[in-house]
């Protein structure tokens, strides 16, 4: 059995299937998304709205109505990503460090729960693209579905992040609900009445420009879907920072040990005396 | 000469281990040495660093200062079952099994039969009680077949007869030249043991045995 591919495979397999056995998530990814679209559709007007588009250099309009189901659709995919993300990160933490401890290898570990996260993120942005199809006349479906996508992996990697940074369970949830509403009210072209400058550095940037140019308009910004998969990418990778820091063995490989009689019924891994010289002064 | 025989033959040589929470110093010089085929228990009151101890010793923790070697591969059973509610019993073994490095899972389906949870295998770790809980945390310190366990309370939960399989199944690993540290809190368990280290103001002592 080769290691790395053995590893990758049987950790997304468990993941998945633990996503899957979770309610909550598929409760908030089933009812949640269409629920907070519905709202949108019921509680803004039909006036038309009219905003720039940075990453088009032009302004698109369309009804109030039609932006807020987009903004929302956006906003939910985020929300749950990052939430359900976060729950599976934590949860899983402490027996993902026993894992560790035992020998599992660290970076298909961590492959896998990215590679889940995308999974879940690209069954997300379908399923969202289905529901808004019932309600606005979207202009482009593709990009449209890689931008809500790219908001599942943007906070997909935050809630990965988090799990793995965070020592309280509401602490995360906090977290995860805080930055998706500063992210989407700020971006919101029907509530944003002023210019506002940095908005690039926020995580829903990309995502968000290139899901309402694929809507409103027949342009389609595909660098701005880059931006997504960077804060996916860097998440990911402080993830991985956080979890190494977290488990490094603080042990070196020292001799070998003689003397030590050959398994009963099974072989273990290979034999090796493991040191650890801490002579620190307090 | 005799202490280089006997500093190669140790499964696990604990020296001089000291470890602070804080400005709570809980170890404090801490000595341990234990050779190959010895089943060795660490007693002590509750908050005293038995824990502390065992987790430093399989290289969870770091110690502030002292030096800790081990031979060999490690099981190490934690004091609270560490398990993922989200996962059946047999992912949790396919897990373990990808991470020891293990061909198969024959060793494990034995010790299923031995502690007695054979047929829980498909179900979610979530369902089970807290004793069968307990019972696959054993497990999966025992299933590579380590050459040291360090088990920290690790019948927490087990009735009576799985308490003395537990027992029995530690007596033969011991008389397969395994070496197994277990924190106890019981005395009626301690003629089980070949060395007792009462664990007492951050330092271990030893302590006589009844066998």
């Amino acid at each position: 059995m080769r290691p790395y591919p053995a590893a990758f495979a049987e950790m997304l397999h468990c993941t998945l299937l633990g996503q899957l056995r979770n309610r909550m998530a598929l409760l908030l990814a089933v009812a949640f998304i269409p629920g907070w679209i519905a709202v949108a559709r019921l509680c803004a007007s039909d006036r038309e709205v009219r905003f720039p588009l940075d990453s088009l250099g032009t302004e698109a309009a369309a009804q109030a109505s039609h932006v807020s189901q987009v903004v929302n659709a956006l906003a939910a995919v985020t929300l749950v990503t990052g939430f359900v993300t976060f729950m599976e990160t934590f949860k899983a933490g402490e027996v993902d460090r026993r894992l560790l401890l035992a020998g599992y290898p660290r970076v298909p570990m961590l492959l896998a729960k990215v590679t889940a996260v995308a999974l879940i993120a690209a069954l997300l942005a379908l399923y969202t693209v289905a529901v808004l199809g019932t309600s606005v006349s979207v202009r482009q479906l593709g990009p449209l579905a890689l931008g809500l996508c790219g908001a599942g992996l943007a906070y997909g990697g935050i809630g990965l992040l988090l799990g793995s940074l965070v020592r309280g369970e509401l602490e995360g949830f906090f977290l995860v609900i805080m930055l998706s509403l500063v992210d989407t009210g700020l971006q919101n072209p029907v509530f944003t009445v002023v210019d506002l400058s940095g908005l690039e550095v926020l995580p829903l940037y990309g995502a968000n420009q290139l899901t309402l140019a694929a809507a409103f308009t027949s342009g389609a910004p595909w660098s701005h879907s880059l931006l997504s998969l960077a804060w996916a990418a860097a998440t990911s990778a402080a993830a991985l920072l956080v979890f190494h820091v977290r488990t490094r063995s603080h042990c070196a490989v020292g001799a070998a040990a003689t003397g030590v009689p050959a398994p009963v019924t099974a072989a273990g891994p290979p034999e090796a005396a493991v040191r650890a010289s801490l002579r620190r002064s307090r | 000469m005799p202490s280089e025989v006997t500093q190669r033959q140790s499964r696990l040589r604990i020296e001089g281990v000291w470890k602070a929470y804080g400005r709570r110093q809980v170890l404090c010089g801490a000595d341990l040495d234990v050779p190959p085929g010895a089943l060795v228990g660490v007693v002590g009151e509750n908050g005293a660093g038995k824990s502390t101890l065992l987790r430093i010793a399989v290289g969870q923790l770091t110690p502030d200062r002292g030096t800790v070697v081990r031979a060999g591969a490690v099981g190490y059973c934690p004091q609270q079952a560490v398990l993922n509610e989200s996962f059946t019993v047999l992912q949790h073994l396919r897990l373990f099994q990808v991470a020891y490095r293990l061909p198969s899972l024959a060793r494990a389906h034995e010790l299923m039969d031995v502690l007695g949870f054979a047929h829980c295998g498909r179900r979610r770790t979530g369902e089970l009680s807290g004793g069968t809980q307990q019972k696959l945390n054993l497990l999966i310190a025992l299933m590579h077949d380590p050459q040291l366990l360090v088990l920290d309370e690790p019948y927490q939960g087990f009735d009576w007869d799985t308490h003395q399989r537990f027992w029995a199944l530690a007596a033969r690993l011991r008389d397969a030249g395994r070496s197994i540290v277990v924190v106890s809190h019981l005395l009626h368990d301690l003629h089980h043991f070949d060395a007792v280290r009462h664990l007492r103001e951050g330092r271990l002592e030893t302590e006589e045995t009844a066998r």
